[in-house]
């Protein structure tokens, strides 16, 4: 009976050991805002890692894995699809913060979707806008990401309105990243700066709380 | 000797009596025909009168056979004077003279028109007027509801989140709003701060429409909008006042002032807040297109912006002398905008007023005056980033405006009133940009002018005037004027004629050379070669008082030449010019009736209709009605309730691209249609109670928008109204 007993408990004590030791291996990443990332440029993306946390330089970004998203004044670009090598792809989680409760929306999220994602696509981007006119040129975008925000030019001036989805997509290794883009302009209101939260799980975790 | 003296006495006096007699008659209300009880009866010319009796009657004795003139006056009549003949035929009969009481606005004084004082009644030019009372009635404390509620044809819109007024067809630019006579610095978007009206400190509101530069000069072309404010009438005045109400308002004042023999001392002090609240579409905007089509813009959402304010109103007076008086007064505002959201919560904008001015008035005679005046007001914009915490200066907006002015009247029948007007206008603002950061850019005007007002006959009183300003830019400019006023009967007056209107192009219009970062940005140029705005007016009113019930209909005609705006020169370069003439026309109808002590009603209706055609931007029927009430219960402490309520048509906006190619003969234009929208007609009720409370008490509370209208989509024409909302106050007087 005592031996039994002594049995249970090593037992008990490995499974809980190596439960302990799952659990450290695939922990949620820290959840992290960027601030004001510049994305003012018609022509220039800027490039983004996820891992690093900043801002990356990327010359071939179409062969190039240090990036995992990037930024054209309104528009998102994951290292993916027609846009990268990398395993970048989005979903619309259809959770949407609220001004008040945005502490709880986010946590709200806490398992990435297993399937459903799209990839980039290339479509209409907007590479100039002088005067009235703008003008379009076809490149490779996240069609789900650059929902975050509509930007209406029809009467000046423009019009920027987010709609606060929290988003999960995967990074260039394909690791699952929470994102919520809050906003499109710096500190002094200058529109062309984005914001953004993000839970970057570089354990490979689909959970994120 | 004694005996000799008392006979001669008692002699003359019975010859004295043989040779008078007593005037009798009775006072009554011309509409009840009741007798009047305490009228001043007095017989011009003698020191002699009386006072009616209970049933109206009343006698002066022994008045010496001849013919006079008799003066009755009571509080809350119509003053009126009665040929009379006192010979030996009428001795016995007894007059019946018929009283009707006077509606009380019209007789009030106004200055706006003539810039003397006039009774509304009496003064030549169409005026109107927002009393003390029906400001406190409507328990407004902001400028813009007070205008909204009170005259039809007012109507604010949100011009990327700052209010902007269209009066009966014209815009911010072309309304002249003045305090106490003196131009308010600083715009945005071509409309003044008007945060920066106490309206507990505002004694009346007067409003002249249509054209009146040959007295003010520029900008007077729609209409000039004069706020009167409050001087202390006792020894000893102090108020204050709470209010809160839906969104945070706030309202808190604190007023204290003195009037002695020597002149008097005021001081007020108030603070305003609300915060910013958001608009959602419930529908969305609809671009309709020639073709039947139609686009559907996405749902959005829109914040107006909150603020919190305050300002410190310090004035003093002094009776120099019994001929020579001094008024100084001095004034610091300040106001922090948040545009709401978290753009709000990064950048707000912070705005400061200061100013001072002195007026010196010398009656030379009772026929003559004259008075000096200097004011200074100043007006400055920052951007406070609350991030950074640091603030940047991009607005500077200095107004000195020196002036003289001298009245005489001569004769009865002719008054005069000449002045001279120096006024410079310092702008620096971040839109001159190209000449460095601080340039500033100025603008001077000198000006001559006079009005006369001429009374032909007891019915026509003619006023001719005649202005000209000397622009440092664009040079000289006269401005003239010819009205009259005609009075068939009594309670009859039509007024109507000519008047000019101008107005400058501004500093921003002249000089601006600004790169706009919207979108892909485009550069604003300013033009030196613009001429003035000019504009004719014909207006043409008649106002009847019944008594009770004053009508007043008013018809404006207004042609404006060389209107100022911005033409796309080419994709990335706007200019401003004189783009092309414009035409508007407006009549108005309103009625004020003072039914009895309880009940009154006011009933305003207006029609505007320009020839812009698809670029007006006019609503072209709106409405205003108000009805108070105050309840016969609780003895003295009556409690008032009011309804008001504004109607505005609907109006299809054109959304018009408009692209100009210049030649070598000038500029040319093209308007092209692209879509309309259609901005739904919608009205505004608002409830208000009053109750008197003991210790000088009052308590207030309303509902605005009453029936809770909102807009379906925010757009530039579109209400701004957050719904229904709430407040409850308290004020206290001594």
């Amino acid at each position: 009976m005592k031996k039994l007993n002594l049995l249970a408990l090593v037992c008990a004590l490995f499974i809980m050991a190596s439960c302990e030791k799952d659990e450290e291996l695939k922990l949620p990443g820290e959840v992290k805002d960027f601030k004001f990332l510049e994305a003012k440029s018609y022509t220039e993306w800027t490039y983004f890692s996820f891992s690093k946390g900043d801002t990356v330089n990327v010359t071939d970004y179409q062969n190039d894995l240090s990036w995992d998203i990037a930024f054209h004044r309104g528009d998102i670009r994951l290292n993916g699809g027609a846009s990268g090598k990398g395993k970048g792809e989005a979903i619309n989680t259809g959770v949407i913060v609220k001004e008040g409760s945005e502490a709880d929306d986010w946590t709200s999220v806490t398992e990435a979707p297993k399937d459903g994602y799209s990839k980039d696509e290339v479509g209409k981007v907007t590479i100039a806008f002088t005067g009235a006119n703008i003008e379009e040129e076809d490149q490779p975008f996240s069609q789900v990401a650059s929902t975050w925000i509509t930007i209406d030019i029809s009467n000046p001036p423009p019009k920027y309105t987010y709609h606060h989805s929290i988003y999960v997509v995967k990074a260039a290794d394909g690791k699952y990243v929470k994102l919520w883009v809050y906003d499109y302009k710096n500190e002094k209101n200058a529109a062309g700066y984005v914001s953004f939260r993000y839970q970057y799980n570089e354990s490979g975790s689909s959970t994120f709380n | 000797m004694r005996v000799v003296l008392m006979l001669l006495m008692f002699i003359s006096c019975f010859a004295l009596n043989a040779n008078t007699h007593p005037i009798e008659g009775k006072i009554i209300d011309c509409e009840s025909k009741v007798g009047i009880q305490y009228v001043n009866v007095i017989v011009e010319g003698t020191s002699k009168g009386a006072v009616s009796d209970g049933s109206g009657k009343f006698i002066i004795n022994n008045i010496p056979m001849g013919n006079y003139t008799i003066a009755i006056s009571s509080i809350g009549y119509d003053d009126i004077r009665v040929p009379v003949s006192v010979d030996d035929e009428r001795k016995n009969s007894i007059i019946t003279i018929p009283l009707c009481e006077k509606s009380l606005e019209l007789e009030q004084f106004v200055v706006t028109g003539t810039r003397t004082e006039r009774q509304l009644k009496d003064v030549p030019i169409q005026t109107q007027m927002i009393s003390r009372k029906a400001i406190e009635r409507m328990q407004v404390t902001n400028f813009k509801d007070l205008l909204e509620y009170e005259l039809p044809g007012v109507e604010f819109t949100n011009n990327g989140g700052f209010a902007n007024i269209n009066m009966m067809g014209f815009g911010g630019k072309y309304v002249l709003f003045l305090v106490d006579g003196e131009r308010m610095a600083g715009e945005t978007f071509d409309n003044i701060d008007y945060n920066r009206i106490d309206m507990d400190n505002v004694q009346q509101v007067e409003i002249v429409k249509g054209a009146a530069s040959s007295l003010y000069g520029s900008n007077a072309v729609g209409g000039v909008v004069n706020l009167i404010t409050q001087k202390p009438q006792k020894s000893f005045e102090t108020n204050a006042a709470v209010r809160y109400g839906s969104n945070n308002e706030q309202h808190y004042r604190l007023g204290i002032g003195t009037r002695q023999k020597w002149g008097y001392a005021n001081l007020t002090s108030s603070y305003k807040a609300m915060d910013p609240y958001l608009l959602k579409d419930t529908e969305p905007l609809t671009q309709w297109f020639a073709d039947g089509s139609k686009v559907e813009q996405m749902l959005s959402q829109t914040y107006i912006a909150g603020f919190t304010d305050y300002n410190i109103t310090p004035s003093v007076g002094f009776n120099i002398s019994k001929k020579f008086n001094l008024d100084v007064k001095g004034g610091y505002y300040f106001k922090e905008r948040n545009s709401g959201g978290l753009e709000g919560r990064k950048v707000q904008d912070h705005y400061y007023n200061y100013s001072g001015g002195a007026k010196a008035t010398y009656d030379i005679s009772d026929k003559q005056s004259i008075s000096l005046s200097g004011n200074y007001d100043r007006y400055d914009k920052y951007k406070y980033y609350k991030l950074l915490s640091e603030d940047e200066k991009n607005y500077e907006n200095a107004q000195i405006r020196l002036s003289t002015l001298y009245n005489l009247s001569f004769g009865k029948n002719h008054s005069l009133v000449v002045g001279a007007e120096y006024f410079s206008d310092d702008l620096t603002t971040f839109m001159f940009q190209s000449d460095g950061e601080t340039a500033k850019r100025t603008a001077q005007t000198y000006a001559l002018f006079t009005q006369q007002e001429w009374l032909l006959s007891d019915k026509v009183t003619l006023v001719s005037g005649l202005r000209y300003d000397y622009h440092s830019q664009y040079k000289g400019h006269l401005t003239p004027r010819l009205t009259a006023m005609y009075k068939p009967v009594q309670r009859v007056s039509i007024r109507g004629g000519y008047s000019g209107g101008f107005r400058s192009p501004t500093l921003k219009e002249l000089y601006t050379d600004w790169f706009h970062p919207d979108g892909g940005g485009f550069q604003i140029i300013g033009n030196k070669d613009m001429k003035a705005e000019k504009s004719d007016n014909f207006n043409f009113s008649t106002e009847v008082s019944l008594g009770k019930t004053v009508i007043t209909g008013i018809a404006q005609y207004s042609f404006i030449k060389n209107m100022v705006n911005t033409l796309w020169l080419n994709q990335d370069t706007v200019l401003y010019a004189n783009i092309g003439d414009a035409q508007v026309l407006s009549t108005e109808l309103s009625s004020t009736s003072q039914i009895n002590n309880h009940l009154s009603l006011k009933f305003a209706a207006s029609y505007t209709k320009d020839n812009l055609g698809k670029r007006s931007i006019v609503r072209p029927f709106s409405a205003t009605a108000r009805i108070d009430y105050v309840i016969p219960v609780f003895g003295k402490y009556k409690p008032t309730i009011g309804l008001n309520g504004k109607y505005f048509s609907g109006v299809n906006i054109y959304g018009t691209g408009d692209i100009a190619n210049i030649s070598s003969t000038g500029i040319e234009q093209e308007v092209s249609e692209e879509y309309r929208v259609y901005y739904e007609d919608y009205a505004i009720f608002r409830l208000s109670i009053s109750q008197i409370l003991p210790y000088n008490f009052v308590l207030n509370a309303g509902i605005n928008n009453l029936f809770n209208y909102k807009a379906k989509f925010s757009s530039f024409y579109s209400s701004i109204s957050p719904g229904r909302t709430f407040y409850v106050g308290l004020k206290w007087k001594l």
